[in-house]
C-alpha cells in the first residue's frame, strides 16, 4: 500500500475513525493490527519476518541484555538482526564479490542464489532493531509489555521508509494514554497535503526525465548529464520528504509526535551541516550507532578520527544499496566530511555564524549544493562506470548547450523548480513567522490558507500517476 | 468518538481553515460539474482526437479504430476483426490517422476508408493510433496484436512521421495494459535479450520500459486502487474529471504560458535531439525485424505534409530522415513510400488560425487512403484491389 494512493487515505480514514472509537485499551492492538495489514498487502509472508524480528528482539532486549555482564550478548543481538538484511540484501551482492575475487585466482565459481526478494522496509526495521538493543544494553529500560514492543517496531507510518525511530522518542506515547485535539488533526492533515503535493506535484513528474537520462545508455551531453543530476538531486528531496510529511502527519493523527527527517537540506552551507538537515533519522542513527563507538574503540589513536569517519559514511552508503555505487557514494560524503573539517573549513559557513556573511554564505550554499549533487551522481547511476561517463560529461561541457537526450520543456520546468526552491529557502524565515503574526497579515492568512490548500488538493487530483512507489521503498 | 466529536463539531474546525477548504473544493466540484463537457471537448480538441463515436451507441464489432486513441486499448482489441477468417491489415501512426478538420456528418478516417475499400477482397483493416505515437509504442503495439491469433495481423501498415524521432516512452494507458498484459510484457523482455548486441539502445530502453513497470507493480485495472479511483471518480466530479483537467491544465494554462512567454508557435523550428533519433532509428529497425521474424509484411511510409503550411522541422534534418528511412526501408526489405505529398492542397484544414501542416479533412483522409492502398497494393490483396470511395 503506496501512502500516496487512494487506498492509503481509506486505510487511513478507518483506522482513524476505529481508533478513537473504541475503548482506549483497545487501541494498541487495533494499531497493532492495522500496521500488520499494511504491511501484508504488499506480500503477507514478510509479516512473519517482522513478527519474528519483534519477538526475538523484544525476548533479547527483556531478558539477555539486562544480565549481561559482557558485550557479547549485544553482539549476538546485532548479528542476529543483521543476518536477515545480509540475506536478503547483500548476499547476491556479497557472492557475485567474492565470486570476482576468486576468479583473481583461477577459480570458476559461480554464485547462484536465485531471485531473493528485498523486503520492504527491511533496512529501516533493521537498524532500528539494532538501535533498540544497543540503548538496552547502554543503560535504557526495555519495554517490559510485548504488545507496546509489537507497535514501537510495527507502527505502520515509520514501518517501511522512516524516520527511524528510538525507543526514548517515542516509549512515553507507546506506554502511556495519547489524545489529540484540532491543532494534532491541523498539523497531521497539513503535513500529509503538504507529502502528496511534494510526492505527486513534483517528484513523479520529474521522475520520468531522470529515469530517461540515467536509463540511456549512450553517453549524455552535458545538459542531460545536468538535467538528470539536478532532476535528480530534486526528485529525491521532494520524493523522501513527502514519504516523511506523511509518515509525520498520519502518526499525528494517532497522537503520535515523530521525530523531524528533513530541515531544508539545500539550504546548508556546509556538508556537515548538510546532514545535519538531510534524513536526519539515519544520520543520527550513524553517528550515535557507528561512528561514535568506532571512535570509542580507538580514542587511543586521535588521527585515526577521519578514517572512522570514512568507515561510518561507507556503512551509510552500504545501507542504501547493495552496490559499490553507493559505498562510493558514502564514502564521498565521508571525503567532504573530512575535507569540511580539516581543509575546507575557511570555503564553508557554520550556520550559526552566518549572520552579516550573507554573500558568503551564498556561494558556501551554492557549493554545497553542487558537491552534494556530484554525490547524486553516484547513487543514481547504475554503474561506476556510468558515473564516470557522467562526470565526465559535465566536467568536459561534453556538446555544449545542445542535449542529446532531453527536450527542452525539462530544462524549463528545473530552472523554474530550482529558483522556486531556493526562494523559499531564503524566504524560510520569514514565511515561517507569517502565519502566526497578528492584524491584517493573519487576517490575509486566514482567507488564503483555504485557497492554496484547495489548490493543492486540485493539483494532487489532476497530476496524479496513480501511486508511483517511493524512491527510499528500495532500500 | 467523543474526542472526535469535540474536534470535528466546534466553530474552529466548521468555519476556520478546514471548514473554508472543504467549501471551495465543493465550489471548485460544482464548477467542474457545470463543464464537464467542455472540458472533454477541450481535451479531445487538445488531443486532435475526432469527437469519438459513443461506445454505446456503435456496436464494438462495428467500430473500425481505436476511437479512444490509446487510452483503453483493451477494449477496442476486442474490435479488432478476426484475423483467423479474414487477411488483417493493422495501420498504426499519429493523429494523423484520425484527426478531421472541419469534420462533417458521414467523413470517415483513413483506416475506414481502407477498410471499405480492401474488404470485398478479403483483406480487414483497423487502426491502432494514438497521439504523437512513437517507434516504441509502434513495437509495443505490433505485438500487443502478436499476442493473440485472433488480432495477429499479416500487414502492418505504419505512418513514420519525422517527429516520432523526438518522442520515447509508452504513455501511461500503454503502460497500464502492459500491466495486465504479461504475455506482452514477456515478449518484450525476450525481444530486449535477443536483440542485445545489435540494438543496445533499443533492447535498454524496452529493459527500463518493463522495469519501470516492476519498479511500479501496482495498479492493474482490476487492482483495488483501481476500482477505488473510479468508484471516487462516480461520487467527485474533481476526480472524474481529472484526465480532461489534467490536459486542460497542461494545454491550456501551462503550454500556453510557455508559448508566450518563450513566443513558440506550432511551426516553431523544432531542432532534432541526436540521442532521441539514434534510439528511434533503432527502434524502427528492430520493429521490422520483429515484424519479418513473425511473418508479418511491415509496410512504412512518410506521413503527408500540408505544402501550404510551414512545418516545424529543421529542412536539413528532415530530408536526411527521408534518406535514411528509404535506405533502412530497402535494406530492411521493407515496402516504403513516401507519401508527403499525397494529400491535395484543398484537403488540409486550418489549426491555431493558420493552416494545418498535419491534419486534413475528411477528403483528405480518402486521399491518403488511396495513396497507402496503391502504395502498397502487393501486401495488402495479393491481386488487384479496387479505389477507395
Amino acid at each position: 500500500m503506496i501512502f500516496t494512493s487512494y487506498t492509503y487515505l481509506l486505510f487511513l480514514s478507518i483506522v482513524f475513525f476505529l481508533h478513537w472509537s473504541v475503548p482506549s485499551g483497545w487501541r494498541k492492538y487495533l494499531l497493532i493490527v492495522a500496521s500488520y495489514v499494511f504491511y501484508c498487502t504488499w506480500k503477507w509472508q514478510f509479516g512473519f519476518l517482522l513478527l519474528g524480528l519483534s519477538l526475538f528482539n523484544w525476548a533479547f532486549g527483556r531478558w539477555i541484555l539486562p544480565r549481561a555482564i559482557s558485550t557479547w550478548p549485544l553482539v549476538v543481538g546485532i548479528v542476529a538482526n543483521l543476518s536477515s538484511l545480509i540475506y536478503f540484501k547483500y548476499a547476491t551482492f556479497l557472492a557475485a564479490n567474492a565470486a570476482a575475487a576468486l576468479e583473481l585466482f583461477g577459480s570458476a565459481w559461480k554464485p547462484s542464489l536465485g531471485d531473493i526478494v528485498l523486503p520492504l522496509g527491511i533496512s529501516f526495521f533493521t537498524f532500528q532493531g539494532i538501535a533498540y538493543l544497543f540503548d538496552v544494553a547502554t543503560g535504557e529500560a526495555p519495554l517490559e509489555s510485548l504488545d507496546d514492543f509489537l507497535l514501537f517496531k510495527a507502527l505502520w507510518p515509520q514501518l517501511i521508509a522512516g524516520p527511524i525511530i528510538r525507543l526514548s522518542q517515542i516509549r512515553g506515547q507507546i506506554e502511556g494514554s495519547r489524545t489529540i485535539d484540532y491543532p494534532d488533526i491541523a498539523i497531521g492533515s497539513q503535513r500529509i497535503l503538504f507529502g502528496f503535493f511534494k510526492k505527486v506535484v513534483i517528484a513523479d513528474n520529474i521522475a520520468p526525465y531522470v529515469d530517461m537520462v540515467f536509463m540511456s545508455p549512450s553517453a549524455p551531453n552535458f545538459l542531460d548529464a545536468a538535467v538528470g543530476v539536478v532532476g535528480f538531486g530534486l526528485q529525491i528531496y521532494f520524493d523522501f520528504s513527502a514519504y516523511s510529511d506523511i509518515a509525520i502527519g498520519s502518526a499525528r493523527l494517532f497522537g503520535f509526535v515523530f521525530p523531524e527527517n528533513f530541515n531544508w537540506p539545500y539550504a546548508s552551507a556546509s556538508p556537515q551541516e548538510f546532514w545535519t538537515r538531510w534524513h536526519m533519522t539515519l544520520s543520527t542513527w550513524i553517528r550515535d550507532y557507528v561512528f561514535t563507538p568506532l571512535s570509542f574503540a580507538g580514542r587511543r589513536h586521535p588521527k585515526m578520527a577521519p578514517l572512522w569517519l570514512l568507515i561510518a559514511m561507507a556503512v551509510c552508503g552500504l545501507w542504501h544499496g547493495a552496490q559499490w555505487t553507493f559505498i562510493v557514494w558514502g564514502l564521498w560524503h565521508g571525503f567532504l566530511l573530512i575535507s569540511n573539517r580539516l581543509f575546507l573549513r575557511h570555503v564553508f559557513v557554520d550556520s550559526e555564524d552566518a549572520s552579516g556573511f550573507r554573500v558568503r554564505r551564498v556561494i558556501a550554499v551554492a557549493l554545497t549544493f553542487i558537491l552534494v549533487q556530484a554525490g547524486w551522481i553516484l547513487f543514481r547511476a547504475r554503474s561506476l562506470a556510468q558515473a564516470g561517463l557522467f562526470l565526465t560529461s559535465l566536467v568536459t561541457l561534453r556538446g555544449g548547450l545542445h542535449p542529446a537526450l532531453v527536450r527542452e520543456n525539462i530544462v524549463l520546468l528545473l530552472s523554474l523548480l530550482c529558483g522556486a526552491l531556493f526562494t523559499a529557502q531564503a524566504a524560510r524565515k520569514r514565511l515561517g513567522l507569517l502565519p502566526s503574526s497578528s492584524g491584517r497579515v493573519a487576517t490575509f492568512f486566514a482567507w488564503t490558507r483555504p485557497f492554496v490548500y484547495a489548490c493543492m488538493i486540485l493539483a494532487i487530483v489532476v497530476f496524479d500517476q496513480e501511486a508511483r512507489a517511493f524512491v527510499y521503498f528500495q532500500f | 468518538m467523543r474526542t472526535l466529536d469535540k474536534i470535528f463539531f466546534n466553530r474552529r474546525f466548521l468555519l476556520g481553515t478546514p471548514g473554508r477548504t472543504v467549501a471551495l473544493l465543493i465550489a471548485f466540484n460544482v464548477g467542474v460539474s457545470m463543464r464537464q463537457g467542455s472540458l472533454a471537448d477541450a481535451r479531445r480538441a487538445n488531443l486532435l482526437a475526432p469527437a469519438p463515436a459513443p461506445a454505446t451507441s456503435i456496436p464494438l464489432d462495428q467500430i473500425r479504430y481505436d476511437v479512444s486513441v490509446g487510452d483503453s486499448l483493451a477494449k477496442y482489441l476486442a474490435a479488432i476483426p478476426d484475423a483467423r477468417s479474414h487477411r488483417l491489415a493493422i495501420l498504426a501512426g499519429m493523429s494523423q490517422m484520425y484527426a478531421i478538420n472541419e469534420r462533417v456528418p458521414g467523413d470517415e478516417t483513413v483506416s475506414e476508408h481502407l477498410d471499405d475499400t480492401l474488404r470485398s477482397s478479403g483483406t480487414r483493416v483497423f487502426g491502432l493510433a494514438a497521439p504523437n505515437l512513437d517507434n516504441e509504442e509502434a513495437l509495443f503495439l505490433l505485438l500487443t496484436t502478436l499476442a493473440r491469433p485472433e488480432t495477429t495481423p499479416a500487414v502492418f501498415i505504419y505512418g513514420l512521421c519525422f517527429d516520432k524521432m523526438r518522442f520515447v516512452d509508452l504513455r501511461p494507458s500503454y503502460l497500464s495494459f502492459l500491466r495486465d498484459h504479461p504475455e506482452t510484457r514477456a515478449m518484450l523482455t525476450d525481444i530486449a535479450d535477443h536483440y542485445e548486441r545489435r540494438f543496445p539502445l533499443a533492447s535498454s530502453k524496452i529493459r527500463g520500459t518493463v522495469a519501470s513497470l516492476e519498479a511500479n507493480p501496482a495498479e492493474s485495472e482490476k487492482s483495488v486502487e483501481h476500482l477505488l479511483r473510479d468508484e471516487v471518480g462516480r461520487a467527485v466530479p474533481m476526480v472524474g474529471a481529472r484526465k480532461d483537467l489534467n490536459t486542460y491544465l497542461l494545454y491550456n494554462v501551462l503550454y500556453a504560458a510557455r508559448n508566450r512567454v518563450l513566443r513558440i508557435s506550432n511551426t516553431s523550428k523544432r531542432p532534432m535531439i541526436p540521442g532521441r533519433y539514434a534510439l528511434n532509428s533503432e527502434l524502427l529497425l528492430l520493429l521490422s525485424d520483429v515484424a519479418k521474424r513473425h511473418n508479418v509484411r511491415l509496410a512504412v511510409y512518410v506521413n503527408p505534409l500540408n505544402p501550404q503550411a510551414e512545418n516545424p522541422y529543421v529542412p536539413e534534418e528532415y530530408i536526411a530522415f527521408k534518406t535514411w528511412a528509404a535506405r533502412m526501408a530497402d535494406s530492411a526489405g521493407i515496402s516504403f513510400a513516401n507519401l508527403e505529398n499525397a494529400v491535395p492542397r484543398d484537403d488540409w484544414g486550418l489549426f491555431m488560425g493558420g493552416p494545418d501542416f498535419m491534419h486534413f479533412k475528411g477528403a483528405g483522409h480518402i486521399a491518403a487512403a488511396r495513396a497507402i492502398a496503391a502504395a502498397f497494393r502487393t501486401d495488402l490483396v495479393p491481386g488487384n484491389l479496387a479505389s477507395p470511395r
